[in-house]
C-alpha cells in the first residue's frame, strides 16, 4: 500500500510536470521560434533597430538642433521674410517625426513620445493662457496638446504669430517656443539614448509575437498609424465622423499648410518599415517566410497605390477639403484598404492580435 | 492559446483523480473518488447565489442607464432590499432573500446610489473637473461624478468585492469547521455552503474554459464569471478556480479534507490574483500613448480599478497584500482622476502598477 502510494505521488509529480511544460510553450504559434523557414527574426529586429529606427530618432535629433538654431534666428528678427525662411526647415523636422511616428513603443511609449510631439489639434487658448501668463508646466500629460510640432506650428505660423512675436507678448511668446523645443530635444534625446544602451538589446532580443512583444508592437503600430491616417490626418477634417462637417483647422501642421506632404511622408515612412527598407529582413520578407507571398505583395502594392493617390492632393490640405472632394475620396477609399489589409490580414498571418482599441464591454 | 487550456484542464483532472486517491488520512480511510468535469453532485444547490447575481445584474443595468436617462436613489435601493418588487424576475421579487443583507459596508454603496442619481441628472452636460457630466469616445457615454468617477463602475465592480468575494472567501474559511454528516435536503452544511461559495463565482456548471460566451448563451458566466475571461485568461483562472470548485466538492463527499482545504487556498488565492490582474488592467490603460487624452476611457478604466481595488479589503488573511500596500493602492485610486492621469509620469499609477505585479506576480 506505502509503495503504491509513492509509486502513485512519482506519477502524478511527472504528470504534473509533463503537463505544465507543455502549457509553458505556446503550442504550434508562429512565435515559438527565433526562424521561420529559414527567415531569421532577429536578423529582421536588428535591421528594425539599427536601419530603421534609431537612426529615425537619430536624424530627428540632428532636425531639432537645426531647427532650434533656425528658430532662434527667426525669434530674435521676427520678419516675414524670415518666418518663410523658417518654414522649410520647420518643415524638414517635422516630416522627419513621421520617421518615428510608428516607433512609439519600449521608451517612446514609457514617455508618450508621439503624444508629447504630435497631439493635433493643439488647444490654442491653452496655448494663449500659457503665454500671457508666461506659466506652465510641460512635462504633464495633461499639456500634450499645448506643445510639440502642433504647437510650433500654430505659434510660429499662425495667423497672429508676427504680431505676438512683436507685440508685448514676445518676451513671453519666445519664451514658450524655446521651451516646447527643448521638451521635444530631451524627450528625443531621452528615447535615443535608451533605445542605444539598453532597449536594443531587450529588443533585437525578442522574437515571439505575443502581446507586449517588438513585432506585435509594431504590426500593432503599423495599424495604428492606419488608423490615424483614416481619422486624424484626412478623415476627420474632411468630416467623415462629422457628417461631412468640415475640420481644416484640425488638420496636422495646419497653420504652415504642410499636412498633405506630412501624411505622404507618414506613409512613405510605414512603408519602409512594412518592408525593412527593402533589406529582405523585414515584416514584407517574414511573411513571405509564413508562406503569405500574395499578401505581402499585395501589401506593398497597395503602399504604392495609396501613396501616389494621396499626392494627387495638392497642399494645403485646408483648402483642398472644399477643392479636391474627388481626389479626397478616391485616396481615403485607397486608406481603408490598405487599412483592413494590415489590420486584419497581416496582423492574423503573423499571429498577432490588434490590442491598442481595448473595447471594454461595460 | 485554447489548447493550454485544454492540457490544464486534464491536467488538474488526472492530478485530481491520483491525489485524492493518495492524500493522507488520520482517521478513516478515504474511499477513492473521481471528480467530475461539471459541478453536477447529487443534491448541489446554490439557488440563492445565482439569484443574488441576478438580482445584481438588474441593479446594474438600472444604474448603468444614468448616462441616459434619470434615475432615483430610492428605486436603486428597491433592487439593493428587493423591496416594492423592483425586478423584472418575478422570482427574484418572491425570493425572500436581498442584495443588502450580504453586503458589507452597505451604506457605501447606498451613497453611491445617492451619487448616481444626482449625477444622472447632468448626463446632458459635459463633465469637467470637480462637475459631474459624461464624456464621450466615439458612441460610448460615461457618466461620471465631479473628480471623474464613475459610480455604477464604484457599484458593480465594488459589490463584485463587498458581497460576492467578500461571502465566498468567509464561506470557504468556515468550510473545515461545517457539519459534514448530517444530511438535509440531500446534502451537509459542509456540502451546502461550498455549493453557495461556488455559485457566487456565477459560471454555468458545465463551464468551459475554451468556449466564447455570449449574451446568447442564456446561461453565461457572469459577474466574476465573466471576469474569468475577460481580464483572467493570462493566469488561467477560469481553469484552476473551476477545477478546484470541483474537486473540493468531491473532497467534501469523500470526506477528503486535507484536499478541501488545499482547494480553499487555491480558490482564495487565485480569485485576489483575478481581482488584481483586472486592477492592474484597468491601472495601466489609462496610462498607454493611444488612450492618453481620452478622458472617457482613462476614466472608465480608473472606475474599474477603483471598484477592483476596494475587493482587497475583503481579501482572506493568507493575502500577500499588505495592509501598507493596500492602504497606498487605495490612496492612489482615490486620488481625483483628472490629477492621476495629468501627472507627469503618471507617478501615482505606475506605483499602483508596481504593488499589483510585485504581491501578484503578474
Amino acid at each position: 500500500m506505502i509503495s503504491k502510494k509513492i509509486r502513485l505521488s512519482g506519477s502524478v509529480i511527472i504528470l504534473s510536470m509533463a503537463v505544465f511544460i507543455a502549457c509553458s510553450k505556446k503550442s504550434g504559434s508562429v512565435d515559438s521560434k527565433p526562424t521561420e523557414n529559414g527567415f531569421d527574426k532577429g536578423a529582421m529586429l536588428v535591421n528594425y533597430a539599427d536601419n530603421l529606427i534609431i537612426p529615425a530618432y537619430t536624424t530627428l535629433q540632428q532636425q531639432l538642433g537645426q531647427l532650434e538654431t533656425a528658430v532662434n534666428t527667426f525669434i530674435s528678427s521676427p520678419t516675414a521674410a524670415n518666418q518663410q525662411g523658417l518654414k522649410p526647415i520647420f518643415k524638414n523636422a517635422y516630416l522627419q517625426f513621421e520617421h518615428v511616428s510608428v516607433d512609439q513603443l519600449g521608451p517612446a511609449e514609457k514617455v508618450l513620445f508621439t503624444n508629447f510631439f504630435n497631439t493635433f489639434p493643439t488647444d490654442n487658448a491653452v496655448i494663449d493662457g500659457n503665454i500671457s501668463r508666461g506659466t506652465y508646466d510641460l512635462t504633464l500629460n495633461s499639456s500634450i496638446n499645448q506643445q510639440g510640432f502642433p504647437a510650433l506650428d500654430y505659434v510660429l505660423f499662425g495667423s497672429n504669430a508676427l504680431q505676438n512675436l512683436n507685440g508685448n507678448r514676445a518676451a513671453n511668446t519666445k519664451k514658450y517656443i524655446l521651451d516646447v523645443l527643448a521638451h521635444m530635444k530631451a524627450l528625443n534625446t531621452d528615447v535615443l539614448d535608451k533605445w542605444k544602451n539598453s532597449y536594443r538589446a531587450e529588443f533585437t532580443g525578442n522574437t515571439k509575437s505575443d502581446a507586449g512583444s517588438p513585432i506585435a508592437f509594431m504590426i500593432n503600430q503599423f495599424a495604428f498609424e492606419m488608423d490615424q491616417l483614416k481619422g486624424p490626418r484626412i478623415g476627420w477634417p474632411y468630416g467623415k465622423q462629422s457628417g461631412g462637417v468640415q475640420y481644416p483647422q484640425n488638420t496636422e501642421g495646419y497653420s504652415a499648410g504642410i499636412s498633405v506632404a506630412l501624411a505622404v511622408e507618414n506613409l512613405t515612412s510605414l512603408k519602409s518599415m512594412f518592408n525593412g527598407n527593402g533589406s529582405g529582413k523585414g515584416m514584407s520578407d517574414y511573411l513571405v517566410a509564413l508562406n503569405k507571398q500574395q499578401l505581402s505583395t499585395d501589401v506593398i502594392k497597395q503602399f504604392d497605390v495609396t501613396i501616389n493617390s494621396l499626392k494627387t492632393i495638392p497642399d494645403p490640405l485646408s483648402t483642398a477639403l472644399i477643392n479636391n472632394k474627388a481626389q479626397i475620396d478616391a485616396a481615403y477609399r485607397e486608406v481603408q484598404i490598405l487599412l483592413t489589409l494590415i489590420k486584419t490580414d497581416v496582423a492574423s498571418a503573423t499571429g498577432v492580435r490588434i490590442t491598442y482599441q481595448d473595447t471594454d464591454g461595460d | 492559446m485554447m489548447k493550454n487550456y485544454v492540457f490544464y484542464s486534464m491536467f488538474l483532472l488526472v492530478g485530481t483523480a491520483m491525489v485524492s486517491s493518495c492524500s493522507k488520512d488520520k482517521s478513516d480511510p478515504i474511499a477513492s473518488y473521481t471528480v467530475p468535469k461539471t459541478y453536477d453532485f447529487t443534491g448541489a444547490d446554490y439557488t440563492t447565489s445565482t439569484q443574488r447575481v441576478k438580482m445584481s445584474v438588474e441593479l446594474n443595468a438600472y444604474i448603468g442607464s444614468a448616462n441616459t436617462t434619470t434615475i432615483t436613489a430610492t428605486k436603486a435601493n428597491d433592487f439593493f432590499n428587493n423591496t416594492n418588487a423592483p425586478f423584472s424576475d418575478a422570482a427574484l421579487n418572491n425570493s425572500g432573500i436581498n442584495l443588502a443583507q450580504k453586503t458589507s459596508d452597505a451604506t457605501v454603496f447606498t451613497a453611491y446610489f445617492t451619487e448616481q442619481a444626482n449625477n444622472s441628472a447632468k448626463n446632458t452636460v459635459t463633465a469637467t473637473n470637480g462637475n459631474a457630466g459624461i464624456l464621450v469616445s466615439g458612441s460610448t457615454k460615461r457618466l461620471v461624478g465631479a473628480q471623474g468617477l464613475e459610480y455604477n463602475q464604484a457599484v458593480v465592480k465594488g459589490m463584485m468585492g463587498a458581497l460576492y468575494f467578500k461571502e465566498a472567501v468567509n464561506i470557504l474559511n468556515a468550510v473545515p469547521n461545517d457539519d459534514n454528516t448530517t444530511v438535509t435536503n440531500g446534502a451537509t452544511a459542509m456540502q451546502r455552503h461550498w455549493d453557495e461559495a461556488f455559485g457566487y463565482l456565477a459560471v454555468p456548471k458545465n463551464y468551459d474554459t475554451t468556449k466564447t460566451y455570449t449574451s446568447a448563451d442564456l446561461d453565461r458566466p457572469l459577474l466574476w464569471g465573466g471576469y474569468l475571461a475577460e481580464r483572467g485568461k493570462g493566469i488561467q483562472a477560469g481553469g484552476v478556480i473551476f477545477g478546484a470548485f470541483l474537486k473540493g466538492r468531491a473532497a467534501i463527499g469523500a470526506k477528503d479534507y486535507t484536499v478541501v482545504k488545499e482547494q480553499i487556498a487555491i480558490i482564495q488565492d487565485k480569485w485576489e490574483q483575478l481581482a488584481a490582474a483586472a486592477a492592474l488592467e484597468y491601472v495601466t490603460i489609462p496610462t498607454r500613448s493611444v488612450n492618453v487624452g481620452n478622458l472617457a476611457t482613462q476614466f472608465h478604466a480608473l472606475s474599474e480599478a477603483y471598484g477592483f481595488i476596494s475587493c482587497f479589503k475583503y481579501r482572506a488573511s493568507r493575502s500577500k497584500l499588505t495592509a501598507t500596500d493596500f492602504q497606498t493602492l487605495q490612496s492612489v485610486i482615490g486620488t481625483n482622476f483628472y490629477t492621476l492621469i495629468a501627472e507627469t509620469n503618471f507617478t501615482k499609477l505606475v506605483q499602483a502598477q508596481t504593488i499589483l505585479k510585485a504581491t501578484y506576480k503578474l
